[in-house]
């Protein structure tokens, strides 16, 4: 082992050991864990629901946690070449000799890494092949809401937050242990947990022009719609105090604080948007106690607040003072990287940049107020123009913008929305007198592609083709003109895939397969993705793959993830829907209440007194 | 004041980089009551230097920080304190305040001794004679495509040397200039012995001691 070591780049992603790693004596331990992260060190020990579940199993005596992650493609090679199985951080234990491999889907472009991890792990990579004596394969993450593209290489998923649910499955799993009884009880006994699906015991069956016809539940034990689940109050939770701090320089390496969950907004093409409601805070009083203890574990000189649209969080402000006073006397300071910008996040992030003033970041995502309000995003162009007016004064001079292209209904009018806001940008800087701006003004404009996801008013949408995207890029980067104006954007074929993956099936599973027979990993670097080996995989299966991207789908189809409820309803989307068409907006939550279904939770921004926000 | 510390880099931390040593001591630092000295200015940072990085993968018995401290604390207790929250393969194994001359602690390193030990079919005999050769050269190679690689003599850097078997394996002892100037990387020594056709399986490389000049 070590000597595979001497021959990687950065072999201390292997090593582990870290501030704050969990420790554990084996011969107490009932249940073992493996926490997959289908990506390298880096990028999972970003994550903060790592952090979360790692603390939360390892909370338990009985319960040992240890992390994998996706082995870069160096070590892979020497692992396969000296026989070296898959193994965990903290105990060096191959995966295949754990109780449980638990998989997070952050991205839909990391499921060949799941396939790969697996054998790499010496377990068989389809559910249906593995025996008595193999670990139970289970995921949870955003992307479980449409588990069907992996349903074939997972035993069961895990629907919603995951504090409460995965200690209840880890007490079904030692009763079911101490009664020693067969695999499959296993999974019916799982499958009566709410939030748990077990994908074996549904069936698919198809019209003859492909559509669904019909889930079918084929197990008792199985529950024909499966719920979320959600924590209603977030100040009961236990929240990792003592997390591990990487040696390595990782993406995030900064304390994170999770102030809420959900998002009031309701923009029409994010899925967190809706799979994260309701809106529940967590209380001020809380948040300080763990802000000091996170940082007193750790030693990290920057904490961030984590949540979607930060600014959101009621009384933000007295809080993030209230953290800044805390925190000045020990040279620790706050990161904001979610904040709505207007005069008074101006004012705090002056105050938290006092030095070197890092660019200021606004999404309108569209280009005109009618494609703003089809995908009801809330930004005016004056919003916008005033914050860059006050910040241009403040002393910025970076301004990031970032837009989507290909939304539904986009025209090239809207695209000449996108040029024209940011040369009014430019324009404003030039009006700010010489003497109150910083020299050397930068706008970037970054245009992602549109990909439908489940879960979203735009969830029946088709997305652009690659040459329609294309067209719409070339006609950014050649109006995109002036000198101080820069254009980022990513090649459409990585967001092709996403859409088919983020909407696809279970007739999706034998491509993914076959993409992985065919050598693809690491799909979300650009470096591996391979678009071409992508399409052969689905020619080969027999898959079309622009039915699941760019097709409209009839708003009465089954679709299907029809039998997994995020609270939020199908009428509600449906709706939104026909909003989005007709181009009226939804107020947010605070605002008044749109019904979508996510008050059936019983608790958070639903049940607040409104009319403030 | 300042206060140098004695520290040890064992077997379970040896693949964490310089960079990433340095940081986690920081790190620890913070997370303990030890009343460190930062820095003035708009970015604080704690007054922490080394002696001499330590190549990734390379263990070490005895190496040097000098940290500044903003008032006196007992040394017991401050080493006690460190190490109740160091990450296990780093230990604090003793310091003393120094007067604070000014000079950084780099500048102070004169010689250090290292222990290579090689899995190898070559002999004894064999390496010694590899060692006792008047010159030894190795290839630098370059670290930017516009260089070129460099040949460098390590024999000049080594004042003392010693090889024995030890549990079939080969241990070299090694007594070298080491510092900002004329620094001996141990694993050069490895990739020298490679280069000259010794076959080396595998290896390991320990830092046995850092040798600083004695300040007046």
């Amino acid at each position: 082992m070590d000597k595979l070591l001497k021959q990687v780049e950065k072999p201390i992603r292997y090593t582990g050991g870290e501030i704050n790693m969990c420790r554990k004596k084996l011969e107490h331990i009932q249940c073992r864990i493996a926490f997959c992260f289908p990506d390298v060190y880096e990028i999972g020990m970003s994550h903060l629901g790592l952090k979360i579940l790692y603390d939360l199993y390892n909370r338990r005596q009985d319960t040992y946690c240890e992390r994998v992650f996706a082995p870069w493609v160096d070590m892979e090679d020497l692992m396969r070449q000296n026989h070296v199985k898959l193994f965990s951080l903290e105990t060096k234990t191959p995966i295949s000799e754990f109780d449980f491999v638990a998989f997070t889907l952050q991205y839909e472009m990391s499921y060949t890494n799941i396939l790969n991890m697996l054998d790499l792990g010496g377990i068989p990579v389809k559910s249906c092949d593995r025996g008595e004596k193999d670990p139970f394969v289970m995921a949870g993450g955003p992307c479980s809401y449409n588990p069907e593209p992996i349903a074939d290489f997972i035993d069961f998923f895990v629907m919603g937050e995951g504090e409460e649910v995965n200690i209840e499955i880890v007490e079904v799993y030692l009763q079911w242990k101490k009664q020693k009884l067969p695999r499959e009880a296993f999974l019916e006994m799982v499958a009566q947990i709410e939030g748990v699906y077990v994908p074996k015991f549904y069936e698919y069956l198809y019209h003859e022009d492909g559509t669904i016809k019909e889930i079918k539940t084929l197990n008792s034990a199985a529950k024909p719609v499966v719920k979320k689940r959600i924590i209603k109050d977030l100040d009961t939770l236990t929240y990792p105090e003592k997390w591990i701090v990487p040696f390595l320089n990782v993406v995030h390496d900064r304390a994170m604080l999770e102030i809420f969950r959900g998002c009031i907004r309701g923009c029409r093409f994010c899925q967190a948007g809706y799979i994260y409601r309701p809106v529940r805070e967590k209380s001020p009083e809380k948040l300080k106690k763990l802000a000091e203890s996170i940082i007193q574990n750790t030693g990290y000189d920057e904490i961030s607040l984590t949540s979607l649209s930060t600014s959101d969080y009621t009384n933000f402000y007295n809080l993030a003072d209230d953290l800044i006073a805390k925190f000045k006397p020990k040279k620790v300071n706050l990161s904001l990287p979610s904040l709505r910008i207007d005069s008074i996040s101006l004012k705090l992030l002056d105050e938290v940049n006092n030095v070197r003033k890092s660019g200021l970041t606004f999404a309108p995502e569209a280009g005109t107020q009618r494609l703003r309000d089809v995908i009801n995003k809330g930004l005016t162009e004056e919003d916008i123009l005033s914050a860059c007016d006050k910040a241009f004064r403040k002393g910025w001079n970076v301004i990031k913008l970032y837009f989507m292209i290909g939304l539904p209904t986009e025209t090239y009018e809207d695209l000449q929305g996108i040029v024209d806001l940011a040369n009014k940008i430019v324009d404003v800087y030039y009006q700010v007198p010489k003497e109150e701006r910083t020299r050397g003004l930068s706008v970037t404009v970054s245009a992602s592609t549109f990909v439908p996801k489940p879960f979203t008013a735009f969830q029946w949408c088709g997305q652009n083709d690659i040459e329609t995207i294309k067209q719409k890029q070339d006609f950014l980067k050649k109006n995109l003109t002036n000198r101080a104006v820069k254009f980022n954007w990513h090649e459409p074929e990585i967001s092709v895939m996403e859409a088919i993956i983020a909407k696809g099936d279970r007739r999706l599973c034998e491509s993914i397969y076959e993409a992985w027979k065919s050598g693809c990993k690491f799909d979300s670097w650009g470096e591996f993705f391979r678009y071409d080996k992508w399409m052969e995989a689905f020619q080969k299966t027999g898959i079309d793959p622009t039915y699941y991207s760019q097709r409209q789908v009839g708003l009465e189809e089954t679709l299907a993830w029809d039998n997994i409820d995020i609270l939020v309803t199908k009428e509600f989307l449906k709706k939104e829907y026909q909003r989005a068409m007709e181009g009226v907006v939804t107020s947010n939550c605070r605002k008044q209440c749109a019904g979508c279904g996510a008050a059936v939770a019983g608790c958070g921004v639903c049940f607040e007194k409104r009319g403030e926000a | 004041m300042i206060i140098r510390v004695k520290y040890q880099k064992k077997e379970e931390v040896k693949y964490v980089g310089h960079l990433d040593a340095m940081r986690t001591f920081t790190r620890c630092l913070k997370r303990t009551n030890i009343p460190v000295e930062y820095t003035k200015g708009f970015n604080p940072r704690i007054q922490i230097s080394f002696a001499l990085p330590l190549g990734v993968g390379v263990t070490s018995d005895l190496d040097y920080f000098d940290l500044a401290l903003s008032e006196k604390m007992n040394i017991e207790m401050f080493v006690a304190e460190l190490n109740s929250v160091l990450p296990v393969g780093f230990k604090i194994v003793g310091a003393e305040y120094v007067e604070d001359t000014k000079k950084s602690l780099m500048s102070l390193v004169k010689e250090a001794k290292y222990k290579l030990i090689l899995d190898t079919k070559a002999s004894v005999p064999e390496i010694d004679a590899w060692l006792k050769q008047s010159e030894i050269w190795f290839t630098k190679e370059a670290k930017e495509k516009h260089q070129s690689s460099e040949q460098i003599n390590l024999k000049p850097m080594i004042l003392d040397d010693k090889v024995m078997e030890e549990n079939g394996k080969i241990a070299i002892y090694l007594h070298t200039t080491a510092g900002s100037a004329n620094n001996l990387n141990p694993q050069n020594v490895i990739k020298a012995l490679k280069e000259s056709k010794i076959v080396i399986e595998d290896y390991e490389i320990n830092r046995e001691e850092l040798i600083l000049t004695k300040t007046a």
